[in-house]
């Protein structure tokens, strides 16, 4: 392949996953097969994207059915405004309650020195930037952004042997359920992010995720999907997303810290987005996050989004699954 | 007459309903010992892709004490033309 010379693959069994915005946890649940299965000890996990160079609604636009979707579904916004306008009227949350989540992880940003984005806003910088598709504002989206992830997946004999602390896989799961826009149920809880989660947690035996969970890395390519997402982690009842982070329980002092790394809100280079999130589990349960460490972080969970709602978890713990 | 795509794919499914009922049991346990991160920006016109993703891949080694000899195989992503 072209990039053999950076990512050293070199004589080696090579494979390319790419799999819309969720190609970072692809990538990282692919890395993880690889080792589980048996066939490699070593497996180097690799997510990029060079944003500068391309045009993202361009290329989203192309996975529209031509005559129903693409005066509506065009790009990357629409779909996210047509949801956001779903929630909106279900559950009555307004651009203020979502504004909340990007001043939070903007917030983070700050503690992260590879975050793209660094510069604390408030809610009402969110409510008073240009308006891209309504109710979705500028300081309510995530980014394009120039960036690379990688990642090293040992198994259980190397990994006490590379390093004293690794970050256990304990579970993962993936929903890529829709092919076309108009096809997805916007309004209610998140259901493959739901489903996906339901699947880990029954798995590994956690019965109150709340609590259970030590911090999330939540794919949350705008900050309306960053509130009412947050029902789908199954951490609350439907609806009640908007009490948990008016509360401050999602700050990174909080009883369940969302995006301590600013999220994808302030970093989006797209095929690393996820494998991002699946880092900063691990940074967060291995003590490696720095500033942005939550304080004896044991159970991390990381989630990837991407193409008509699909979505991947990985759960990530400082001790080994059973 | 049964087929032997038919048998191949009976035992198959028959193998996956087992492993399923065993929870994720079966493989080899997994841990991540090494991450790394390119310092994000908007335009990253210093580096190519290749370089790019040399830069992250450098520090996820570094990170790890590991050196290219030591990885056995390479899963790499990205979403072409996005």
């Amino acid at each position: 392949m072209w990039s053999i010379d950076g990512n050293g693959g070199l004589h080696k069994p090579l494979m390319k996953v790419t799999t819309g915005g969720t190609t970072g946890t692809t990538v990282g649940i692919a890395g993880y097969y690889h080792v589980a299965s048996g066939l490699f000890d070593t497996v180097l996990a690799i997510g990029w994207e060079k944003n500068s160079e391309s045009d993202t609604s361009a290329a989203i636009i192309t996975c529209a059915d031509a005559f129903w979707e693409r005066p509506t579904f065009g790009g990357a916004v629409a779909g996210l405004a047509a949801g956001a306008c779903g929630y909106m009227h279900r559950y009555g949350i307004t651009e203020k309650d979502a504004a909340l989540i990007a001043v939070r992880d903007r917030k983070n940003a700050l503690k992260n020195p590879y975050a793209h984005l660094r510069k604390e806003i408030t809610v009402e910088d969110v409510l008073n930037s240009p308006m891209l598709a309504y109710p979705i504002k500028l300081l309510d989206i995530c980014p394009r952004t120039d960036g690379a992830c990688a990642v090293v997946f040992a198994s259980e004999s190397k990994a006490e042997q590379i390093v004293d602390k690794p970050a256990w896989i304990h579970q993962v799961s993936s929903r890529h359920n829709y092919t076309f826009f108009t096809d997805v149920e916007r309004s209610g809880r998140m259901p493959t992010l739901y489903e996906a989660c339901m699947e880990v947690y029954k798995k590994a035996g956690i019965e109150d995720p709340l609590h259970e969970l030590d911090v999330v890395e939540m794919y949350t390519p705008s900050s309306f999907t960053g509130l009412v997402w947050i029902d789908a982690l199954g951490v609350c009842d439907e609806g009640e997303a908007v009490r948990l982070v008016s509360d401050g329980v999602t700050e990174m002092d909080g009883e369940l810290p969302i995006d301590p790394s600013g999220g994808v809100i302030s970093t989006n280079c797209i095929g690393a987005t996820g494998l991002i999130r699946v880092a900063e589990a691990a940074m967060q349960v291995s003590g490696k996050a720095g500033e942005h460490q939550i304080d004896g972080a044991k159970l991390a969970l990381a989630t990837g989004f991407g193409g008509c709602h699909w979505s991947d978890v990985l759960l990530l713990g400082s001790s080994k699954p059973n | 007459m049964v087929s032997t795509g038919h048998v191949a794919r009976l035992i198959v499914s028959g193998s996956l309903k087992a492993n399923w009922s065993r929870g994720n049991k079966m493989g080899q346990r997994v841990a991540i010992v090494g991450t790394g991160q390119t310092n994000h920006r908007s335009s990253r016109k210093d580096v190519n892709g290749v370089e790019l993703i040399q830069e992250a891949t450098a520090r996820a080694l570094e990170d790890a004490g590991l050196t290219r000899k030591d990885i056995d195989a390479v899963v790499i992503g990205n979403m072409d033309h996005f």
